[in-house]
């Protein structure tokens, strides 16, 4: 365990569908803290023949519509609708032959690695483009 | 709709005309027997005429009471780009593609120089998987109703070159949405059906 989303797959369905091709899949999870997170793999569809009941951990990426950043902690607490992390590393980047499978987005450039509560996430660095240089420890809503 | 309201306005006023001075009068001057007997039959005609009158009327106001049965009869071809959708259409047929042209939401070039067009399609594939998929997720990034995704795929096919290109096909673009950059993945069947597509 590597400190990722992990849990039980509770659905393994495809999404994208077009002549005899599956281009992206819908999973569902079941996370160990028992929050259900609908999961999109949308970059090469690497989960094809993973079978529900199964315990997975993820390397799950975010892309949220609205980002705020707070350099220090306490940060306010988030509105209705939005999450918090803390940021572990403004510049992580995947090691090479850690992970079973992954999309090439992975090793495609570094993330912004959060400690979440349902484990760690990474986060695209275009979502602070606005924001600008963010230091370990501060917090994103 | 437009051209459509016209046809039922022709419809009616040629049954009008026919049953004021075709069917009244022949009635005014075969069935009477007796003047009580014309008046009857007068009355019929009269009351046929005020019949079609209204069922014409209530043809005309349906797509008013009732928009939703017309939505689909109303909505135009999308189309981006200066070439005309029947020169798109006709490159796809001569190119023998299989494509639906009544299910077609919209068509363009893409920066490449292909034609790729978008279908309503189903639970897998075209407009109705996207909305289905991932409508919320470009509400969250400000587009939001099926015209207004339609329209932003087709934009960004039409004008856009693909910053990068993922293990599936998935091309991703960037593009600003109320003028805040965003990237947006697109999937293009190999024929230019678009698949799917999906904020990032």
């Amino acid at each position: 365990m590597n400190g990722f989303v992990n849990g039980v797959l509770l659905s393994n369905k495809e999404g994208a569908k077009y002549e005899d091709v599956t281009y992206t899949r819908f999973l569902t999870i079941r996370t160990v803290n028992g929050v259900e997170l609908t999961i999109l793999d949308g970059f090469g569809t690497i989960t094809n023949d993973i079978p529900p009941g199964a315990h997975i951990e993820c390397v799950l990426a975010v892309f949220p519509a609205h980002v705020h950043y707070f350099p220090q902690q306490p940060a306010p607490v988030p509105p209705p609708g939005f999450w918090q992390g803390n940021i572990v590393e403004p510049h992580w980047q995947a090691p090479q032959g850690s992970f079973r499978r992954f999309s090439d987005q992975l090793y495609a450039h570094a993330w912004l690695l959060l400690a979440t509560p349902l484990g760690q996430l990474l986060m695209h660095p275009k979502e602070l483009k606005n924001i600008g240089p963010v230091n370990a420890n501060g917090i994103i809503q | 709709m437009k051209s459509r309201k016209w046809l039922l306005t022709l419809i009616a006023m040629t049954l009008n005309i026919f049953l004021l001075f075709f069917i009244t009068p022949q009635a005014h001057a075969d069935n009477c027997g007796s003047f009580s007997d014309c008046l009857g039959t007068i009355d019929a005609a009269l009351l046929a005429l005020l019949a079609v009158t209204v069922i014409i009327g209530l043809v005309l106001l349906l797509p008013e009471i009732l928009p939703f049965l017309f939505e689909a009869a109303s909505e135009e071809l999308l189309i981006v780009g200066e070439e005309s959708a029947e020169g798109l259409i006709a490159e796809l047929e001569a190119s023998g593609t299989n494509f639906s042209a009544d299910a077609m939401v919209g068509i363009t070039r893409s920066a490449a120089g292909d034609v790729v067009w978008l279908e309503e399609g189903n639970a897998s594939a075209g407009l109705e998987h996207i909305m289905a998929g991932h409508g919320g997720d470009f509400a969250n990034i400000g587009i939001e109703g099926e015209q207004n995704v339609a329209k932003l795929l087709l934009d960004t096919l039409n004008s856009e070159t693909p910053i990068g290109v993922t293990n599936n096909g998935a091309k991703i673009f960037q593009v600003v949405v109320d003028g805040v950059e965003r990237e947006i993945a697109i999937v293009v069947g190999k024929n230019g059906f678009i698949v799917t597509a999906f904020p990032l």
